[in-house]
């Protein structure tokens, strides 16, 4: 292969990868893979990035409802703790929610953050009903470094 | 008119004269006496006035009524951070306090209280943010400008005042007037050191500004969740977390 063509494949990839990019990642996270809903980023600590589509089972609740979901679930049934949680306009100013816990996993200290938006689907907002998540978790210092990065980058999600 | 309504009129603007008389507080005293002692209770009088009042007005415009007074501020804050070991960053916030030309003013536990130049203070708290995770923070500045600028006035009007009894007390000869001279002097004293206390106490607090760092350990895991866990209906968050995350699930 030529030096032209494996520039021009190497320059497509990158392109390819920007425009399926749900999130402006924060320096040092590198895209691993985009497909079927889900983008998933990780730096070389692995600290992890993931932001995907689900569906809504319900008749389209809003992000608090999902926020409230998750926080029983994780909290009552997990036994993480919450830290904190908050409120985020994505790139187009709709506004989701954040939550922030730290929980034991295998007896390890890890910190995980999510955010959620409600979306419609569709042309025009016409489809189903769908959940846009975005999860980072990491250990310790990892996540520490760049928590408040990643807190930045959601608000460059796109739909 | 009546000759009773005019002898009314007459006694009563009588005693209306009499009490502006009595009123003028400079002129009785010294009318009272003769031998001159009414001057020190005038003086006296004349201090506490100048003390308890505004004294600028007294004696014209005040020196810094058309000069627009740079603001003299005392800033204070406080920031709870969560770090891995207290221990650690504390002795680090203290050797970077240091570099700004501060010092530990008080330690209580993992409290410290410290010093820093007012100029350095942004800088000592944005070294203090980069330490770990910020729990809470808060800044104040309170403006003392007016304050200081009245006690600079006052102080010295009173010195003023001193000098001007030292004088009285040179010249006087009775036992009687020497003594009353003392004790307005004394009380003149204490009033001079008392505000020179409070005037440098405010300016202390302006030129070093004071940062309270509380570090707080990282919390340990919580323990692992023991009873039989039920799912969520919604099978989404059953695969959401970080354990599916970190582990590539």
């Amino acid at each position: 292969m030529g030096t032209f063509t494996r520039g021009a494949a190497l320059l497509g990839l990158v392109l390819f990868a920007s425009c399926v990019a749900p999130i402006q990642l924060p320096s040092e996270f590198a895209a691993q893979r985009a497909s079927g809903g889900e983008f998933l980023a990780a730096t070389a600590d692995e600290a992890v990035l993931r932001v995907r589509d689900v569906d809504d089972p319900t008749m389209g609740s809003n992000a608090q409802f999902w926020v409230a979901a998750r926080r029983n679930d994780f909290v009552e049934q997990r036994g993480y703790v919450e830290v904190a949680k908050g409120e985020v306009a994505d790139s187009a100013g709709v506004m989701g929610q954040w939550i922030e816990f730290t929980a034991n996993v295998r007896g390890e200290r890890v910190e995980y953050l999510a955010a959620m938006w409600s979306r419609q689907g569709g042309f025009l907002g016409l489809g189903s009903a769908y959940v846009q998540v975005v999860e980072f978790a990491a250990r310790g210092a990892a996540y520490a470094a760049r928590v408040e990065a990643v807190k930045a980058a959601l608000m460059t999600v796109a739909k | 008119m009546p000759q009773s309504v005019v002898v009314r009129f007459l006694v009563l603007a009588l005693f209306v004269l009499a009490g502006c008389q009595a009123g003028s507080g400079y002129l009785s005293p010294a009318a009272e006496t003769s031998d001159g002692s009414g001057l020190l209770t005038v003086l006296a009088e004349d201090v506490q006035g100048d003390i308890a009042t505004n004294p600028g007005t007294k004696s014209g415009a005040r020196p810094a009524e058309n000069a627009a007074p740079e603001r003299m501020l005392i800033q204070r804050g406080q920031m709870r951070i969560e770090v891995v070991h207290p221990d650690d960053s504390s002795r680090a916030f203290l050797e970077a306090v240091k570099g700004f030309g501060g010092y530990l003013a008080q330690q209580s536990g993992r409290t410290l209280t410290v010093r820093v130049p007012a100029a350095r203070f942004d800088e000592a708290f944005a070294a203090l943010r980069a330490m770990g995770r910020v729990l809470d923070e808060s800044r104040e500045a309170s403006d003392v400008t007016e304050e200081f600028q009245d006690l600079g006035i006052r102080l010295d009007t009173a010195r003023k005042a001193r000098e001007r009894l030292l004088e009285v007390l040179q010249k006087a000869e009775k036992v009687d007037d020497i003594l009353r001279v003392e004790v307005e002097l004394r009380r003149l004293t204490e009033e001079i050191e008392r505000m020179e206390g409070r005037a440098k106490f405010l300016a202390d607090q302006v030129a070093m500004a004071t940062l309270q760092a509380t570090f707080v350990p990282k919390s340990e895991p919580p323990p692992p969740q023991k009873r039989t866990r039920q799912r969520s209906r919604y099978a989404w968050i059953n695969e959401a977390g970080p354990e599916s995350l970190l582990e590539g699930n």
